[in-house]
């Protein structure tokens, strides 16, 4: 089974430490961290599946990008990548904002948000998984549909030269 | 009576007492700086500087169990964010320094005998 590949964005090491802490349990999580949304944005390239990203990333340098425009930023390089933002704000209209610009969920940082966060991400999973089950089924529906129009057509030019093959064609 | 509970650092780490060290010197590591640049900050009347480093202590305060400065931390953060009555802000910034003095004193007790 593929990793999955979290990368955690927060200027405080403290909650870098405990997300990961908290989320290294999971063997099947890799992770890296940023103390910056800049220096993330630099590695989206190496295409996350999730991010955990800080509302308020001017704690240590007041004019460092805020979580709201790395968000943005990282809708706008790549929208199937996940965000589930995180922050010390516990306001609804903060949360509703980070929702309308693409966060998946969003986590106030409280001594329960380390299991929210853990919840979230098998949401994600789920989600994911129903996503490509639905596609492929789709994807099966159209191949069926190629399959029968192309049987037809051959019974046609089979009956055109002459050869019966399927008695319900005249 | 404690001003320190740290039930969750005991619960989130297992019962590990490395770990639980490990987060107890990060936080006396981080706090009392956080708290030093709060008190500059009412000092020269920047109340951005003061909600920023308010915003960041607050978690760390709920995650050691200092209960008692929840609330107080939460407070200033708030009147920082409506820039009013440095007054005000100064005497609560006085008796949150006072309260976390003493927590970070009891937590270097509990790190040591960890």
């Amino acid at each position: 089974m593929k990793p999955l590949k979290i990368f955690v964005v927060d200027d405080d090491p403290i909650q870098l430490e405990m997300i990961t802490d908290h989320l290294g349990k999971f063997k099947n999580f890799i992770f890296q961290t940023f103390a910056t949304g800049e220096k993330l944005l630099e590695k989206i390239a190496e295409k996350p599946d999730i991010i955990i990203l800080d509302y308020n990333l001017d704690s240590v340098d007041k004019d460092a990008m805020e979580g709201i425009d790395v968000l943005q930023e990282i809708k706008k390089i790549d929208d199937t990548i996940e965000v589930i933002m995180y922050s010390g704000q516990d306001n609804i209209e903060i949360a509703v904002e980070t929702m309308r610009f693409g966060a998946f969920d969003y986590v106030t940082k409280t001594p329960s948000a380390f299991h929210r966060m853990e919840n979230i991400i098998h949401r994600i999973l789920k989600f994911r998984q129903l996503s490509s089950d639905a596609k492929r089924y789709k994807l099966m529906v159209q191949m069926a549909g190629y399959a029968i129009v192309i049987a037809i057509a051959l019974t046609i030019i089979l009956k055109l030269m002459g050869i019966e093959v399927l008695g319900w064609i005249n | 009576m404690s001003l320190t509970d740290l039930s969750f650092i005991q619960q989130f780490t297992g019962n590990d007492p490395v770990k639980a060290k490990k987060y107890i010197t990060m936080f006396l590591a981080s706090a009392p700086g956080l708290v030093s640049k709060m008190e500059h900050a009412i000092e020269t009347n920047d109340f951005d500087t003061l909600r920023i480093n308010a915003h960041s202590l607050k978690p760390l305060i709920s995650y050691m169990g200092i209960v008692t400065l929840e609330q107080p931390i939460k407070d200033i953060e708030s009147y920082a964010a409506n820039n009013t009555n440095a007054e005000t802000l100064r005497t609560m910034l006085q008796n949150f320094k006072l309260q976390i003095g003493k927590a970070i004193e009891e937590l270097k007790e509990k790190e040591a005998s960890l």
